[in-house]
């Protein structure tokens, strides 16, 4: 092979690597949260002046330390299933929260910690007196290997789990606050949900209408462990609410 | 020589950065069905239902294979609650009383519609099937808690609490309550969730 034609392979192969293979760095309270109680994360794509990206995540964590607070969750989604397939026929969930708290949170809450990386700005408040530990101020790789939780969702009789997920999204922010979202919608569905269906069976054929209705809402709601699949470009979000 | 060296070098880092920009939704294999989907676990102290439905969007994907499974948990829990009433009525010989018939239907209908709490889902899968996400999953759902639930209804009726109280299969629905509530006890202090894989350095 002559070495002009060596050196181009050799070097697209270093690039192809250097690029696509890179995991992606977070805060370590970013993706480990469990313990941290009574605090919130909030991130937001990097703007053009980094004091800007600075209040937006604040601004962010403030909601969701208001979110975790307390949460109202209502509305419903219906499917019709039939020979040929299951078709979505609509939803209408919305959330609530207390915006008396969010506006205490603007005011009162600490920010313990932030961290900027390429793509995205990362702040952690506290609504407490919480301090972050050392051990938790560092960052760290997104763990390639698909941790347990993500397939094996964790159950307690102490709290209820559920875990959301979202695909990548123009902005890595969307993606992060899709899957967070979901993941308290499926904490609000596996503490209660009603759900009616009719089932028709008619000559060979037969068809399925399901309504599912969820009225319910949610203290103190805990991130526990958020996850980025980069190979297939999904994030995960694990959730839990302490039961009774 | 060498400035045909740089041209191509710089051409090739060019094309192959911008080829790379996406970074995620990569195509993936399908991947195997997990296991507990075709081995759906057997507990009797819970009620599983495995469901897998595919979309193009993700979520929906997610969503339908969920509701599929817990409607299949409300079929299993009304097969279940149609059995034990049989078992009351012909214990106690009530077939023929309608009205008694009644109250425990309605007790049972309270029971499968309110008392689809606690149902979660205990795996989940999401994999890339062609163009569209396709998502596995298994819903669990106590049965003690269904049980407890239809314990209160007949104890809150006075006629079916007389009725039923000196039966057999009274006393049956009873133990599973009490073992249930045991169970729960035992499992009082809250586990830590399993901690994420070992970061890269």
């Amino acid at each position: 092979m002559s070495r002009p034609v060596f050196l181009c392979v050799f070097v697209s192969v270093f690039i192809e690597t250097a690029v696509v293979g890179h995991a992606q760095v977070y805060p370590r309270w970013f993706l480990n949260p469990v313990g941290l109680n009574g605090t919130a994360a909030g991130y937001t794509q990097n703007f053009f002046l980094q004091s800007s990206s600075d209040s937006a995540a604040f601004m962010k964590a403030c909601e969701n330390l208001a979110q975790q607070h307390y949460t109202e969750f209502h509305g419903g989604q219906a499917y019709w299933e039939t020979e040929a397939g299951v078709y979505w026929m609509g939803d209408n969930f919305t959330e609530k929260i207390d915006t008396a708290f969010l506006k205490d949170a603007f005011s009162h809450a600490k920010k313990i910690a932030n961290c900027s990386t390429k793509n995205m700005t990362f702040v952690l408040v506290s609504g407490n007196e919480l301090t972050l530990p050392d051990s938790m101020r560092s960052t760290m790789k997104c763990p390639a290997k698909e941790p347990g939780w993500v397939e094996a969702i964790p159950g307690s009789s102490g709290y209820t789990y559920a875990e959301g997920v979202a695909p990548q999204y123009f902005y890595e922010s969307s993606s992060w606050e899709a899957a967070e979202k979901r993941a308290r919608f499926n904490l609000a569905r596996s503490v209660k949900v009603t759900l009616e269906t009719m089932q028709k069976d008619e000559d060979r054929s037969g068809q399925e209408i399901r309504n599912e209705e969820v009225s319910e809402s949610l203290r103190d709601i805990e991130v526990v462990y958020r996850w980025h699949d980069v190979a297939r470009g999904l994030y995960y979000v694990l959730m839990r609410v302490p039961n009774g | 020589m060498k400035k045909l060296i740089v041209l191509s070098v710089s051409f090739l880092a060019v094309v192959l950065i911008g080829c790379s920009g996406s970074r995620g939704t990569q195509t993936a294999n399908t991947g195997d069905i997990p296991d507990w989907f075709t081995n759906v676990p057997q507990d009797p102290n819970f009620l599983y239902a495995a469901n897998t439905q595919a979309s193009q969007d993700l979520q929906l994907a997610i969503d339908k294979a969920v509701t599929g499974a817990r409607s299949e948990i409300g079929r299993q829990l009304e097969v279940k609650l149609e059995g034990l009433q049989k078992k009351f009525s012909e214990e106690t010989g009530t077939g023929n009383d309608a009205q008694l018939l009644q109250m425990f239907t309605q007790a049972e209908k309270t029971v499968v519609s309110t008392t689809l709490n606690g149902s979660r889902v205990k795996y989940q899968k999401q994999l890339k099937d062609g163009d569209l996400w396709r998502s596995y999953v298994l819903v669990e759902y106590p049965i003690g808690a269904a049980n407890s639930a239809l314990m209160q209804q007949i104890k809150n009726n006075d006629q079916m609490y007389t009725r039923f109280r000196a039966s057999e299969s009274f006393k049956e629905l009873q133990d599973e309550v009490d073992k249930a509530d045991k169970a729960k006890q035992d499992q009082s202090q809250p586990q830590t969730p399993p901690q994420t894989q070992p970061e890269q350095h």
